[in-house]
């Protein structure tokens, strides 16, 4: 049949075009444009070139230091006490996927002063050197500051190959790292401890997340991330695990598991993992939250809209299936970036926020009239309806005059609309017109200055609640000598307490909030013999333990409005099951773990492989409603593919 | 301005002449994005990190012979960005994808049935050789300018497209193996069938 010969057909039928032709157009060329405005420190083919030339300067440089040591040593008298010795080592392969690359030594010498040194390098995904190199400058002022306030001997520094200098490395990516931040030291990993020399092992619970986001950002883009960026304990605690819920007045139910340690078939590993009560949410009423989120191109810097961002994340988990969230965003022109979703959907909603970058000129009102929509149409009755406005306070509303918005933000409000405004960054924020604004609105005003504050504000809004169900939680682990040889915490490095601040309850921890969960995973040598070394002595208060016990968990909390705090213990026995025994949290958890140790490329990994990873956690996917544990095998699997 | 003189000003960043490029191509970009990420919000954002690209990497349009294949190179840069950072969730079933015009108002000799009969044997086609269509018919590549893009030799490109124009015909006649296993060719990984 002549019709189905398939070239005339083609000629026939024109392909789809988009749905919106125009929307696109103007998108592009705005994008387009913003590209081509932004300054350029030299144009992307010539990068390449820079980058080799110092690179090769930096190594040379490097050479002859390492070569020539009393050039550097004849700069000044050493300070009594001996002067600090530290050397860098940069290789190309650390700085190409990065803009720049700051170099601090760990601890600053009086009157001294340090350079810093700028790569511009082109990565394929995207910004431009120039903001970095901006950083930089201010940086290196920073630190001349410093050194001209503390005028002095100046110390001399001899570059010695051997030592390790941090090596803080600005990824090419605006939002995460923001200019003021401090370098992020390379991570020591917890070593291993000998129980006879101390059977006490204290920290403080964490549950950010962040470190997985870094990874998976990463690893997304191709790149392997940074070691300094892999905080095995935020990567575990990323992901939910079964744990039972809490019984009677504690505020956590504390669980703990032994099995073997899948990446050295000698040790053994323990899960502690604590699981928050679930604050009973469901009597507050629905939330049909709208946030209406100025992404002009005022909002890029760190503490506006990647603080707005962050700050999401946080209130994310909190959501409760019967609430609805939507982001609407204005800029040029305002569009909703996330229909109206149910609570129940968190990845969706999170990768929303996810996607959300700023740029553009402000056009608020076209914005906010949109907002109204989307509340609106998905009013809950006898909920909390409310608009959540997040911006720098550069709102050009449009609607002729702060009146006319004024009267628009009322009657929506006897609709039942409220309209509650969090304000960030310093530059032309117009306090006061936004508290009128929120007053109006019925609304609460807040400014936000630290991630903190934003997830006090944004759960607030939620609900009327503070979800804080305890603070201060410190863990505090004693081991059986006649059971245990040695041990090692996986992670928490920057959460570690001596042991006597677990009793001081001055000394601050971790914060819980409701349905949080914490998981530990401990490393442990079993002991070859059963009586304990010798040079065992039992701590104070310490547990009597039997022949059986393979430690005792203890746990101190406060309660949010308390000032002292409560005591949990829990003796654990070790049963010597199987890795097919073992729960799934185990082994999904180990699974992060072993990954963890891949990416830090650990001294630790022992026998650890992407393939074990893999099978461990498919092994463990459990429900995964969410979807999560999925989407770590995936990265698994890029990592693989990496190497 | 004249095609041939778009390359000189773009590379000089000629905001003009980014606007003439989108014009020139936008639409073409578009169809080839959707077919071959099959997702119109993937292929809306290819077309436009394509242009952020052209914008950002101005300098080699100095060295563009043929501007048609370079911009197709790009965009093929970034559909395989877009395809390698997107997870692997359920597919899009076949007939949900519109890679054929929907609208045939003001042709009589236009029917909706064939329309819908064209787009589900494209979908059913693997993805290398929709894509050799697309460039071929709807983008007007020479063969050149596809084993260009495609970094392959130009006979290996036509052979490659009367392959699928066979295919397609089968597929359209009913008288296809993947049709018959109850298998479309949006099931098949992409890895698998490049």
């Amino acid at each position: 049949m002549n019709s189905k010969d398939p070239e005339k057909l083609l000629q026939k039928y024109p392909p789809a075009k988009p749905s919106d032709d125009k929307a696109l157009r103007a998108k592009a060329l705005n994008a387009a444009n913003a590209e081509l405005k932004k300054p350029r420190f030299l144009s992307y083919s010539k990068r390449t070139y820079a980058i080799s030339a110092l690179a090769a300067v930096l190594v040379l440089a490097l050479a002859a230091a390492m070569a020539l040591p009393s050039m550097f040593e004849s700069r000044g008298a050493a300070p009594a006490g001996g002067a600090e010795h530290q050397s860098v080592l940069v290789s190309p392969e650390m700085l190409i996927p990065y803009k720049t690359a700051i170099v601090y030594p760990s601890q600053w010498p009086a009157g001294d002063a340090v350079g810093a040194l700028g790569l511009g390098a082109g990565s394929p995904t995207g910004g431009y050197v120039g903001t970095k190199m901006r950083r930089l400058a201010e940086e290196s002022k920073r630190v001349a500051d410093r050194a001209a306030q503390n005028p002095g001997p100046r110390p001399a520094m001899t570059l010695v190959p051997g030592t390790n200098l941090p090596l803080s490395v600005v990824p090419d990516n605006e939002e995460e790292v923001p200019a003021e931040t401090e370098p992020q030291p390379a991570i020591i990993e917890n070593p291993f401890v000998s129980v006879g020399k101390e059977p006490l092992s204290t920290f403080s619970i964490d549950v950010d997340t962040a470190s997985y986001t870094l990874v998976r950002r990463s690893l997304r883009e191709g790149v392997k991330p940074q070691p300094g960026d892999v905080r095995i304990e935020e990567m575990i605690n990323y992901f939910r695990y079964d744990y039972p819920n809490p019984t009677g007045d504690d505020p956590f139910s504390l669980t703990c598991e032994s099995g073997p340690c899948p990446w050295n078939e000698a040790h053994r590993l323990i899960l502690v993992g604590l699981k928050g009560r679930d604050v009973d949410l469901d009597k507050a009423p629905a939330s049909n939250l709208v946030f209406l989120l100025d992404v002009s191109g005022s909002m890029s810097d760190a503490d506006k809209l990647p603080l707005i961002k962050d700050a999401f994340k946080l209130l994310v988990p909190q959501l409760r299936d019967k609430d609805r969230v939507a982001i609407v965003v204005y800029a040029g022109a305002a569009g909703v970036v996330l229909p109206s979703t149910m609570g129940s959907d968190k990845k969706t909603i999170l990768e929303a926020v996810d996607k959300l970058s700023s740029g553009g000129s402000t056009a608020g009102a076209e914005g906010l009239l949109l907002a109204y929509k989307v509340a609106s149409e998905n009013f809950i009755k006898g909920g909390n309806n409310r608009i959540i406005l997040g911006t720098d306070g550069d709102f050009n509303v449009g609607i002729s005059s702060d009146d006319e918005l004024v009267k628009l933000i009322e009657a929506k409000r006897a609709e039942g609309i409220f309209l509650s405004i969090v304000g960030v960054g310093a530059g032309n924020y117009k306090d006061q017109k936004m508290e009128q604004i929120a007053d109006h609105g019925n609304g609460i005003y807040a400014y936000l200055d630290s991630l903190d504050e934003a997830r006090r504000v944004l759960v607030t809004q939620m609900a009327g609640t503070v979800f804080t169900i305890a603070k201060d939680v410190k863990l505090q682990l004693e081991f059986n000598p006649r059971r245990v040889a040695q041990y090692r915490l996986i992670g928490y490095e920057n959460r570690m307490l001596a042991a006597e601040d677990f009793a001081n309850d001055a000394k601050d921890a971790g914060e819980l909030g409701s349905g949080h969960m914490v998981t530990a995973l401990y490393e442990i040598i079993p002991s070859a013999g059963n009586e304990p070394p010798a040079e065992y002595v039992k701590p104070k208060d310490g547990a009597d333990f039997g022949p059986v016990e393979l430690m005792e968990v203890n746990l101190r909390y406060k309660l949010p409005a308390a000032d002292k705090s409560t005591l949990m213990t829990e003796p654990a026995q070790m049963r010597d099951l199987s890795i097919e025994e073992t729960s799934d949290n185990f082994r999904f958890a180990s699974a992060v773990a072993a990954f963890g140790l891949l990416l830090r490329n650990s001294a630790y990994k022992g026998t650890a492989t992407t393939d074990l990873v893999n099978a461990l956690s498919r092994s463990a996917l459990g429900a995964d409603g969410e979807g999560y544990r999925a989407e770590f095998l995936d990265l698994v699997r890029i990592f693989s593919a990496l190497k | 301005m004249h095609s041939d003189q778009l390359a000189p000003e773009l590379a000089k960043g000629n905001p003009q002449a980014f606007e003439k490029l989108y014009d020139l191509f936008a639409a073409r970009l578009y169809a080839y994005c959707l077919g071959q990420l099959r997702n119109t919000a993937d292929a809306e954002d290819a077309v436009q990190n394509t242009m952020v690209r052209f914008v950002r990497y101005r300098e080699k349009f100095r060295a563009v012979t043929s501007l048609d294949a370079y911009v197709f190179v790009c965009a093929r840069n970034e559909v395989n960005r877009l395809r390698s950072r997107r997870k692997p969730g359920p597919t899009v079933p076949a007939d949900e994808v519109q890679l054929v015009a929907r609208e045939i108002s003001g042709d009589e000799d236009r029917s909706d049935e064939e329309r819908a009969l064209l787009n589900r044997a494209l979908l059913l086609l693997p993805p290398d050789q929709l894509e050799v269509i697309s460039l071929k018919v709807w983008s007007g590549l020479t063969f050149v300018e596809i084993a260009t893009v495609l970094e392959i030799p130009s006979n290996t490109a036509a052979s490659r497209y009367r392959y699928a124009v066979e295919k397609l015909r089968g597929i359209m006649e009913g008288d296809n193996e993947l049709e018959r296993s109850g298998k479309t060719a949006a099931e098949v990984p992409a890895s698998q069938a490049v």
